[in-house]
């Protein structure tokens, strides 16, 4: 079966809704009005919020004979979770098939729905007009009769143009059955997305408030305080000379820019950092006054960490919520103060080297699937490789065993000999040794790549196992390593994303979706019992992904209230604060 | 709060692709450069070891000016005696794919031994069973022969005729067959 035309759907009911609502960056959202068009009847029904808030259910079928249609649907149940509903059992977000279609374009108007309209050729929509009234409807009210009118008609006007545009999409990109069950189960990460912007991030609001106060104050005490060991600030700001004298004191060969002058940028920072550890602290201040002007982490009055999400977004399907208001966008040290509420505790899971499984079960390299199934995967590299004797140890060949770990990971990601030899203090001969040894033992899975690579260069369409999509347009600048890495990436999205839909739909409340991990919160007498569940339903998504009886592992880590995460690569940078704040922080 | 420990109702399986649908897209590389050369110190080398891909007895002619040799056809490499030599000619990959031809010198009848000769035609025939490196030992003077510990895998032959091979690697320029070739009249002062 394939659907070119709405009629041609299996539902009963296909509603195509939009909402308005207001509420302050951390806040949940406060309800204004929602309008409801079904497509079928062409029946339209509008809802001011008074009306809505005696509503126990949606006043249209969400059951499962029917479809819901929005564009960005996870604001529309921003707006059910605020009123105690249910959501849709049958899911299509125009924006995440939208972006799913066009990935790898160049759009000219964006991916926005007014975007998506004028990609169709739909242009009568005043953008200008569109966000003078979300900005007035932001200001919460209230709101004269008039007013009300105009909002009402405004968000009919966005559900009567994706009342079109979601028509055009099916009749330019027809949907198979398999597609169209692809689509709904992203619209049912969507409807998860929403319960997890809905719930937040604990954070524990006390110190927070606290260094907001006193940032400014705090920001020249942490320079004083960690420059002692560098010398490198001058009146508060980092000199270049000064940097210069220290890197000869500690004899580090620094990379520099083809004018000579230092290369100071952030990813070379990173690198260093990581072989030279003596420099963490001066990166992670670098990076925490780079990043954090001012604190801009969005938290609600109730000490919830909430921001958008935004699934969907990258070229690999992964989410990309903003790296200032997203309590795991910040420098490492700040997610210290997360924090569980009392009587709860958080759990961090985390798929292991995800990225290495999807890499050998997808290119079916059993060599490689071996390596990752031996539980260390960067020392069994270094066994096949002969580098070291069958029966060694991350503790009995720690050096091989870095090495190869550069090598695995690097890989993945195209990076070059030299980049390989910087990061594991290798010479660029025995890096090259090493990619060689890798290309070697793990040749189905180079063939592979090298696949994946020529195909999606030429432009033909590549795809997840679960139907995310990219194809290089013509014109568009694409780069060899794009399509090296988008596999793992886009299905380690992909495998992400499925287990955010069963953790949820298992009753499993989660905080936070994080690149390869979830953070759960559980009452403290039930954390095992959650943690045992989620990471059998991670392994179980993992397995839709990998293929039957292949599953990742997963790691995790619990913190009970009263204490607070840490994440190891901040330690020294939050112990300062501590010190500098004092028992609030503590 | 209770969760549901029975199986989750999700279960996408059925509508999973394990596939990135880049599968038939097919390609294949074009050698358009086939050196003619012994290994570099530093490479590892592996031979075709098949008859058809063998010249047991090829003349080549190199004239010393930092180019390519030449293929001398057998009845004009009789008429030059000294200036060609015969060599064992056959195809050989390096770890990095590197497509060569590799001549061996034929140790004559009677001639002299050679330890550089005798010890390079001792590596061309272990490269014709596994990977070698073959690097010089001037202390010694002969060539000193490595092979790796644990196996390498087989190298992935190209798909080529041994004749397409040779047309690569020489041209028509680079096959000596007349008397007028600009090669030897170079050879004789001519050019």
């Amino acid at each position: 079966m394939i659907y070119s035309a709405c009629h041609e759907l299996p539902f009963t009911q296909i509603h195509i809704v939009d909402t308005e609502f207001f509420g302050a960056g951390g806040e949940q959202k406060t309800p204004v009005c929602l309008v409801v068009r079904e497509l079928l009847s062409g029946n339209v029904n509008r809802y001011w919020m008074d009306e809505l808030r005696q509503m126990n259910e949606p006043p249209f079928d969400i059951g499962p004979e029917a479809l819901f249609v929005a564009y960005f649907a996870s604001a529309e149940f921003s707006v059910f979770l605020a009123l105690g509903w249910n959501l849709p059992a049958n899911i299509f977000d125009c924006h995440a098939e939208f972006r799913c279609q066009t990935n790898g374009e160049t759009l000219s108007f964006g991916n926005g729905q007014v975007g998506a309209l004028q990609y169709f050729g739909i242009t009568d929509v005043d953008q200008m007009a569109k966000d003078d009234m979300r900005q007035h409807i932001l200001t919460g009210g209230p709101w004269s009769p008039n007013e009300r009118l105009a909002i009402l008609d405004y968000c009919q006007s966005d559900v009567d143009g994706l009342a079109r545009l979601f028509s055009a999409m099916l009749n330019r990109w027809p949907l198979k059955s398999m597609d169209f069950e692809q689509a709904l189960a992203r619209g049912r990460y969507v409807a998860t997305v929403a319960r997890m912007e809905y719930r937040g991030v604990p954070i524990d609001l006390k110190a927070l408030n606290l260094m907001r106060n006193n940032w400014h104050h705090f920001k020249q005490a942490l320079i004083e305080e960690t420059d002692q060991a560098y010398g490198v600030y001058e009146q508060g700001s980092f000199r270049t000379h000064l940097f210069e004298r220290y890197l000869k004191t500690q004899d580090i060969a620094w990379p520099r820019l083809p004018s000579g002058e230092l290369q100071l940028d952030r990813d070379t920072f990173k690198m260093m950092a990581l072989r030279y550890p003596q420099l963490a602290e001066l990166r992670e201040l670098r990076k925490t006054l780079a990043e954090m002007r001012e604190i801009k982490l969005t938290v609600g009055r109730d000490g919830r960490n909430r921001t958008l999400l935004s699934p969907f977004q990258s070229k690999t399907g992964r989410n990309q919520p903003s790296t200032t208001k997203f309590i795991f966008g910040l420098p490492a040290w700040a997610r210290s103060l997360i924090k569980p509420e009392p009587e709860t505790a958080l759990a961090y899971l985390d798929f292991s080297s995800q990225e290495i499984a999807i890499a050998a079960c997808l290119s079916n390299d059993e060599a490689l699937w071996e390596a990752y199934a031996s539980g260390d995967p960067y020392i069994q590299f270094a066994i096949d490789a002969g580098l070291a004797p069958a029966g060694a140890t991350k503790e009995s060949h720690k050096a091989e065993r870095d090495a190869c770990k550069v090598i695995m990971l690097g890989v993945q990601y195209g990076m070059s000999a030299y980049g390989m030899g910087q990061k594991a203090s290798l010479h660029i001969l025995e890096a090259e040794e090493l990619l060689q040894r890798h290309k070697d033992v793990y040749r189905t899975f180079w063939k592979w790549a090298d696949q994946n690579v020529n195909a999606g260069l030429a432009g033909v369409e590549l795809h997840t196992v679960f139907g995310w999509k990219i194809r290089a347009s013509n014109g568009r600048d694409v780069k060899e390593n794009t399509f090296l890495n988008w596999p793992m990436q886009a299905n380690g999205a992909e495998m992400l994303r499925l287990a955010c839909i069963a953790l949820e739909e298992a009753g499993i409340r989660i905080c936070a979706p994080i690149h390869d991990a979830i953070l759960i919160e559980a009452p403290l007498n039930e954390i095992d019992q959650h943690v045992a569940r989620a990471t059998s339903l991670m392994q179980k998504a993992s397995e839709w992904v990998l293929g039957p009886g292949r599953q990742c592992r997963v790691d995790a880590e619990i913190v009970c209230w009263p204490d607070r995460y840490e994440d190891g690569r901040g330690a020294s940078m939050w112990s300062l604060i501590q010190s500098h704040f004092g028992a609030e922080v503590a | 709060m209770s969760i549901e420990n029975e199986k989750s109702h999700f279960d996408p399986s059925r509508f999973a692709m394990l596939s990135t649908g880049a599968e038939e897209f097919g390609t294949r590389k074009i050698r358009s450069v086939i050196p003619v050369n012994k290994p570099g110190k530093m490479e590892w080398v592996h031979l075709l070891d098949h008859e058809d891909f063998f010249i047991p007895g090829a003349a080549l002619l190199d004239l010393q000016d930092g180019g390519r040799v030449y293929l001398v056809v057998p009845e004009i490499a009789t008429q030059l005696n000294n200036d060609v030599r015969l060599y064992k000619l056959a195809p050989a990959l390096t770890k990095q794919d590197k497509l060569f031809l590799w001549p061996c010198p034929i140790i004559q009848p009677g001639e002299r031994p050679n330890p550089w000769h005798s010890s390079h035609n001792d590596a061309f025939n272990a490269a014709k069973s596994g990977w070698i490196r073959m690097k010089s030992n001037s202390a010694c003077g002969f060539y000193d022969i490595l092979e790796p510990e644990k196996i390498m895998p087989e190298p992935d032959w190209p798909e080529m005729s041994f004749t397409d091979m040779l047309q690569i690697a020489f041209n028509d320029d680079h096959i000596v067959d007349r008397d007028d070739h600009p090669a030897l009249r170079r050879l004789l002062g001519g050019v």
